[in-house]
């Protein structure tokens, strides 16, 4: 009786012995996302090296969290940042605020903010994650989480 | 800006009218924006503008429909009358504003994510509430190059002007200018000067309020925040002692912006700002400001904390066989009282002096009815005696205007040139001929029905004759009543609380000096003051900018600004008026009341004010003119306190002797060449300096020439300036300006401001 | 031209005005007439005898398409570029004049001096559209383009006395 019991019991267990396992092998293996999902921001330039973003911090009254600062400037025809008659001279997202909303993106009159696709944000320090401009406008740098003994874990 | 004329519903001459179906009041003859919005029904509007005098009805955009009326009328043109059935909301109404909307986007450029005005821009407003969801607008807009330099503080973006003709208003109908014009027509029309010129002027940054649209915009202020990055504070201008009331735009720390309030004080500014009040808040983010106390310790000078400041303050002062605490004319009350409980119990044996308090024998005068600045738009004569309004009290000028619009007689007598001489008659009086002078005028107050005189403190302190003719002649007309332009700021309020002027210290030992925002050596009898100070004890000094004393101080303590902290002045009209704190100011600052009451503990006597409120409440129930007022009966707008008695008759009516050889000096001070035009980055460009004027026969007579250099020498100092020639200006007479930072001028008089004679050389 | 010269030619016609500011007009065509055009001295000349600004009296002159703040040619030739006329080719007709006399496309004083091609409102011929009109004297209509040549060639030829105000 009590081996029955036992043995139900297991039934679970031992059913999915069998199966092939739902998890992966992060960081080694990833899960493709979603088309939209929303990952860190990236801030894009024009092909002539102009900067979208005019600094207009429309994203800024859309956050919800409060994480992003604009400081915005005037352009001059010897310093000619963005296409418009501004530019933001600062723009920080305070990644440790950021609840990944979008609406910043969606705030954008000029497409020059969007939320991509990378997730592996994390630091050691919580100053880093205040993103600043250059950072936002250069492509993700690749985060290669560590092993205790200070290798990196995927080879 | 406020949108709409206030209107008064409890008045007796209402009259009912039908307002989309409901029977409503409002005063006849009340224009139907107002009437409605005094009703609670909003009709869009874009060129009405209840202070710019007659309605235009150049935008088109608040057409209703009246019955009786054929088609649609003009709400801010036409008058409320009795029975009038008014339709704001019908269909026809509806689409002919959006009809109206559409038609004023049509050339507009939509660029409000990079535009100043989005976020508070009426033209958004309106749009989103009256306007059409979009465009059928698909040939290509209107384009010029932008933004253009109106002024060195103004950009103009002609793209975004949609022709309301406010600012064209402005500059003809109230500063009176006439410099700025619509120029072309149809849509080419553009708001432009005379070829060539930058729109110069005392009041121009007021055209960036009234614009409804982003077509002008404030130079310092450009792209530096949006509406939602900030935060507003309502305070009041301590630039001049009109007192206008400001609101404070902070963004991250800092002052970034000042302008008109929204709901304007009727009885002060009405809005309006002068270029100083509006721009000098640059002068906070100044290299000049004070950001780290000082300590001079044995020949080395060195930075130290504030605390350390402070304890070291208390330490030379407590030492000192007797003090003197030095108050500058634009301390707040709660500064002066404290500084004030400070040297009667903690400070050994102190006395107390402001520059602020002057004319100790104008009592009788101070004792009339005192009149509000918004008192002259009602008044049928206003004499101004004295004083130059247009420079050194600006707003003033403006009422000034506005009561000659509506028909007041304008009489201005004083031994200074005036801008305002235009306005009306014009008695130019020499030194010592002010009662003379005041003859006419005099003859006039007692004729007519609501005289009211705008004095100047320092021109009657000076002829304290005239004070008397003057004081006579108002007290026998009943309705009579005066408004008293005092030199600073808060002097009306150091008054209130009893403050001696400093000048009888000078010839004192001085002993200990603790000088809250106070620089005598830059005043008049600069030279005495020094060498007061030099042969004084140690100097302790709390102020908010760098100056001549800061270089000679002991300890330096770094304090507020008036952007910075909270207090209460009394200004023009004994209007005690609230500052409010729009700033933090430097991080090694703090305010003026809280440094002195640090100081106090470290005297060894504490006095126990934990905030600016119970300071005021303290000061309320020591000085009689104050009693009776708090915070909260201040509120936003302020409130009058009592008009002192006139128990100070001393002295009264005697004339007061000119000193030295040569021509008599009358000297002045301009508001736009102060300290705050002059440390303003946005200001300094317009900012003017010292001069002195003659009549060109009085200068053939002494042999200078215009432009050139001259020296003027008096009993009490000796300064180099430049010579200006006016014809206008009165011969036998030199006129020169005061208070320009770093000038000379100042030292040529004396520290009671005893009137002086000059002679004058080519230098 | 001097404010005692125009003040001196407005001083009997002074009356006909209810307000001093409408002597404007007629000091500026007054000033106007010696030049055929006005500088900015002349506006600030005009503005002193009239006791306005010269922003004033400027915007007063940059309103009307007649009086000139830019030298002119001998002749000037509007072209109506109000409604009717411009449903009628009023657009082809300009830019064909404008090509014609070397001038950019919003009009301008061709380079030998003699004709100023400029665009005007509405002239009251709109039975006639399009039309154009020289010297504010002739008006024409319906111009085609070899008629409006035929114009242009036939004012070249003729000697004609610079009016006062065209």
């Amino acid at each position: 009786m009590s081996v029955q019991n036992t043995l139900k019991g297991f039934r679970v267990t031992f059913r999915h012995l069998l199966k092939r396992p739902e998890t992966i092998g992060y960081p080694e293996k990833k899960t493709p996302v979603f088309p939209r999902f929303r990952g860190r921001h990236r801030l894009w330039s024009f092909d002539n090296g102009l900067e979208k973003c005019v600094g207009c911090s429309l994203c800024v009254a859309a956050c919800p969290a409060d994480c992003i600062r604009v400081v915005a400037e005037e352009n001059t025809p010897d310093n000619r940042v963005s296409a418009g008659e501004r530019y933001a001279r600062i723009y920080e997202i305070n990644m440790s605020r950021c609840i990944f909303c979008g609406y910043c993106e969606i705030a954008c009159p000029f497409d020059a903010i969007t939320l991509e696709h990378e997730y592996e944000l994390s630091e050691y320090d919580r100053g880093a994650l205040v993103y600043t401009k250059d950072m936002l406008l250069a492509e993700h740098p690749k985060k290669v989480p560590l092993r205790e003994d200070g290798s990196a874990a995927s080879g | 800006m406020p949108d709409y004329a206030p209107v008064d519903l409890t008045g007796t001459d209402l009259v009912e009218f039908e307002l989309n179906g409901r029977t409503v009041k409002a005063p006849a003859g009340t224009m139907l924006v107002d009437a409605c919005a005094a009703n609670g029904v909003e009709v869009p509007i874009f060129c009405y503008e209840p202070r710019l005098g007659d309605p235009l009805g150049a935008c088109r955009q608040c057409l209703v429909s009246v019955e009786g009326i054929p088609g649609l009328t003009t709400a801010c043109s036409t008058p409320v009358a009795a029975e009038m059935m008014v339709d704001t909301v019908s269909e026809e109404v509806r689409e002919a504003q959006d009809g109206i909307l559409e038609l004023l986007l049509e050339n507009h450029p939509l660029d409000c994510p990079v535009c100043d005005k989005g976020g508070e821009c009426p033209l958004q407003d309106r749009t989103f509430r009256f306007g059409p969801g979009e465009s059928r607008m698909v040939e290509p807009k209107r384009h010029f190059p932008k933004p253009l330099k109106l002024s060195p503080q103004i950009a103009l973006d002609r793209e975004r002007c949609i022709s309301c003709y406010r600012c064209v208003r402005f500059s003809q109908d109230v500063s009176e200018d006439g410099n700025l014009t619509m120029s072309e027509r149809g849509g080419r029309s553009e708001i432009t000067t005379f070829t060539g010129d930058s729109y110069n002027g005392r009041f121009t940054g007021n055209v960036i309020d009234l614009c409804p649209v982003g077509a002008l915009t404030s130079i310092p202020y450009r792209f530096t925040s949006r509406p939602w990055d900030i935060q507003n504070t309502p305070s009041v201008c301590a630039s001049c002692s009109v007192g206008c009331n400001t609101e404070l735009t902070l963004r991250e720390g800092e002052i970034k912006r000042v302008q008109g309030r929204d709901e304007p004080n009727w009885q002060v500014e009405e809005g309006w700002l002068c270029n100083v009040g509006r721009w000098g808040y640059g002068a906070d983010q100044a290299p000049q400001r004070l950001r780290q106390p000082i300590l001079r310790d044995g020949g080395e000078t060195r930075e130290c904390s504030l605390e350390e400041a402070v304890a070291a303050a208390g330490l030379v002062l407590a030492h000192e066989a007797h003090t003197t605490v030095l108050l500058g004319g634009d301390v707040t009350v709660e500064e002066a009282f404290i500084a004030k409980e400070l040297a009667a119990g903690p400070l050994p044996d102190a006395q107390v002096g402001s520059a602020g308090v002057v004319g100790a024998a104008l009592g009788p005068l101070r004792a009339l009815p005192a009149a509000q600045l918004g008192d002259i738009d009602g008044a049928d004569l206003v004499v101004v005696v004295g004083g130059d309004p247009a420079n050194q009290h600006p707003v003033a000028e403006l009422r000034l205007r506005k009561a000659r619009r509506a028909g007041a007689r304008i009489v201005l007598v004083g031994p200074r040139a005036q801008e305002l001489e235009s306005l009306g008659e014009s008695i130019r009086t020499a030194p010592g001929n002010l009662a003379e002078g005041l003859t006419s005028a005099v003859a006039q107050i007692a004729t007519v029905k609501r005289p009211l005189v705008v004095w100047d403190e320092l021109d009657l302190d000076a002829e304290p004759d005239a004070a008397v003719v003057l004081a006579t002649a108002l007290g026998d007309n009943a309705a009579a009543s005066q408004l008293e332009l005092t030199s600073e700021v808060n002097g009306a309020g150091l008054r209130a609380l009893g403050v001696a002027p400093h000048s009888r210290l000078v010839d004192q030992d001085l002993g200990g000096v603790l000088a809250v925002r106070a620089n005598p050596g830059a005043g008049p009898g600069g030279d005495a003051w020094n060498r007061a100070l030099d042969s004084g004890g140690p100097i302790v000094v709390i102020a908010s900018h760098h100056s001549e004393l800061t270089e000679r101080a002991t300890v330096v303590i770094p304090c507020s600004s008036h952007f910075e902290h909270e207090g209460v002045l009394v200004t023009a009209g004994q209007r005690a008026q609230r500052l409010r704190p729009g700033a933090a100011g430097p991080e090694q600052s703090a305010p003026g009341w809280e440094i002195l009451i640090a100081l106090s503990h470290r005297l060894g006597v504490a006095l126990e004010y934990r905030s600016p409120r119970s300071a005021f409440a303290a000061a309320t129930a020591s000085a009689p003119a104050l009693s009776g007022l708090d915070y909260d009966t201040l509120g936003d707008l302020g409130a009058e306190i009592a008009t002192s008695p006139a128990s100070d008759v001393n002295g009264a009516g005697a004339p007061r002797a000119h000193d030295g050889e040569g021509l008599p000096l009358v000297t002045g001070r301009s508001v736009f060449g102060g300290p705050e035009a002059h440390l303003s980055e946005g200001l300094v460009v317009t900012a003017t300096g010292e001069e002195a004027v003659l009549h060109p026969a009085e200068a053939a007579r002494l042999n200078v020439a215009d432009a050139n250099l001259i020296t003027l020498n008096s009993p009490n100092g000796e300064c180099t300036v430049r010579l200006r020639l006016d014809p206008g200006a009165p011969e036998g007479a030199v006129f020169a300006v005061r208070g320009v930072p770093g000038g000379t001028v100042e030292s040529l008089l004396a520290p009671d401001r005893a009137p002086v004679n000059v002679t004058v050389n080519t230098a | 031209m001097t404010a005692e010269e125009i003040r001196a030619h407005l001083d009997p016609i002074r009356d006909q005005f209810a307000e001093e500011r409408s002597l404007v007009l007629p000091a500026l065509k007054f000033a106007q007439g010696e030049k055929g055009h006005l500088t900015g001295d002349d506006v600030t000349e005009v503005a002193a005898a009239t006791n306005l600004t010269p922003a004033y009296v400027e915007s007063i002159a940059s309103f009307y398409d007649r009086i000139y703040l830019d030298p002119v040619g001998k002749r000037v030739v509007s072209v109506c570029v109000s409604l009717s006329c411009m449903l009628n080719g009023s657009d082809e007709l300009l830019e064909h004049l404008c090509s014609r006399e070397g001038v950019s496309h919003e009009g301008g004083t061709s380079a030998d001096g003699e004709i100023t091609v400029q665009e005007a409102q509405c002239l009251g011929a709109c039975d006639r559209a399009p039309c154009l009109q020289v010297d504010a004297e002739e008006t024409m209509g319906p111009v085609t383009l070899s008629e409006a040549d035929a114009v242009a060639d036939r004012l070249r030829a003729e000697p004609q006395p610079r009016p006062v105000l065209r």
